[in-house]
């Protein structure tokens, strides 16, 4: 049980260092952030708890116990950053859901939808990330794709083709 | 800890494993109108493997009641961490448009003038195409040219994120 605690109570230690951060200020670099956030937190954690008596009852005890926190520490980083994206930059298909929702059963127009999304601009707003992120570089014509970027292409495309999927998006 | 540890903490990899192997097995058995029936409906066997694998190892170790709680709640957040990564690690595949973007640049060679995307992807587009996908996937449904409340399983998301987002970013 104590392994359960202990890895339950650094992960929501790591929530609520992020959290208090972000309510202070929002860094530029989101999800490069949150990973330096929630991976510096599990190894000073872990470094940290055997030289803390209060923990003695809660913390890791061997390889075995430490690798169980690091497994379920790492999904849960990797499942919040997926899930923080959709944060990040709103999502047209939930703005328009919650906006016909919001309706209470009148539902909206065509035009209405397109009106609720606003100055809403799927496209602009997605390659300035990728610009961000280093996956394309902007240049006075145009784009060019990194070596980051054709990396990303790459594992998604051979899973996608893995699977028999057509291009997305 | 007795000898059944070591596959109680790889138990929800091994799920995540079976999850990976049942979804492409059944994507390319399986072809259907909509890749996300194979997607949802691989996470079961998945999540039936990282309880029979907690289960094993946790007779293995004769654990007591309390162990059993703790060790089967971690595992099972676990495994729908990974399953939720791996959901969205395909579903990104499927719907992101920055994938296709970067795909489509490769392809090219790596360059691209930026009238060329806003030509291709111009944003009235890609908002009906989402508009679409909203109705076919029965989350918005079409009555007399008003669009109306369908599923509620997304709408739920939408409202969970929408919270999230003023918890966190205020």
């Amino acid at each position: 049980m104590h392994v359960a605690c202990f890895a339950f109570g650094l992960f929501a230690l790591a929530f609520l260092t992020h959290w208090l951060w972000w309510r202070i200020h929002v860094p530029r670099r989101q999800t490069a952030m949150l990973l330096a956030i929630f991976f510096a937190v599990l190894a000073v954690g872990l470094i940290v708890s055997p030289r803390l008596e209060p923990l003695a009852a809660w913390r890791p005890r061997g390889g075995w116990q430490i690798l169980h926190i690091c497994i379920f520490h790492i999904a849960m980083t990797l499942a919040y950053v997926v899930a923080y994206s959709a944060l990040e930059e709103r999502s047209p298909s939930m703005t328009m859901l919650l906006h016909v929702a919001a309706a209470k059963g009148r539902g909206c127009t065509r035009d209405e939808l397109f009106a609720a999304l606003g100055e809403m601009t799927p496209l602009r707003s997605r390659l300035d990330a990728m610009v961000r992120d280093h996956m394309l570089e902007a240049r006075e014509d145009g784009y060019r794709i990194t070596a980051k970027g054709i990396a990303w292409a790459r594992v998604f495309g051979s899973w996608r083709r893995l699977i028999g999927l057509a291009k997305g998006g | 800890m007795h000898d059944g540890y070591p596959l109680v903490v790889l138990a929800a990899v091994v799920g995540l494993a079976v999850y990976c192997g049942f979804h492409v097995l059944l994507a390319r058995l399986r072809r259907t109108s909509s890749p996300y029936p194979a997607l949802v409906g691989s996470f079961i066997p998945g999540l039936l493997a990282t309880i029979g694998a907690t289960a094993a190892g946790l007779l293995a170790m004769h654990a007591t009641p309390s162990d059993w709680c703790g060790f089967a709640c971690l595992n099972l957040v676990t495994y729908g961490a990974l399953g939720w990564g791996y959901f969205h690690f395909v579903n990104l595949s499927i719907a992101s448009l920055r994938i296709r973007v970067l795909e489509e640049l490769t392809e090219q060679g790596g360059d691209t003038p930026t009238g060329h995307l806003l030509a291709r992807y111009n944003d009235e587009h890609l908002i009906a195409t989402r508009i679409e996908r909203l109705v076919y996937g029965g989350h918005l449904r079409v009555d007399a040219g008003r669009y109306l409340d369908g599923k509620p399983y997304f709408l739920w998301t939408a409202r969970l994120f929408a919270g999230l987002r003023r918890l966190i970013l205020g």
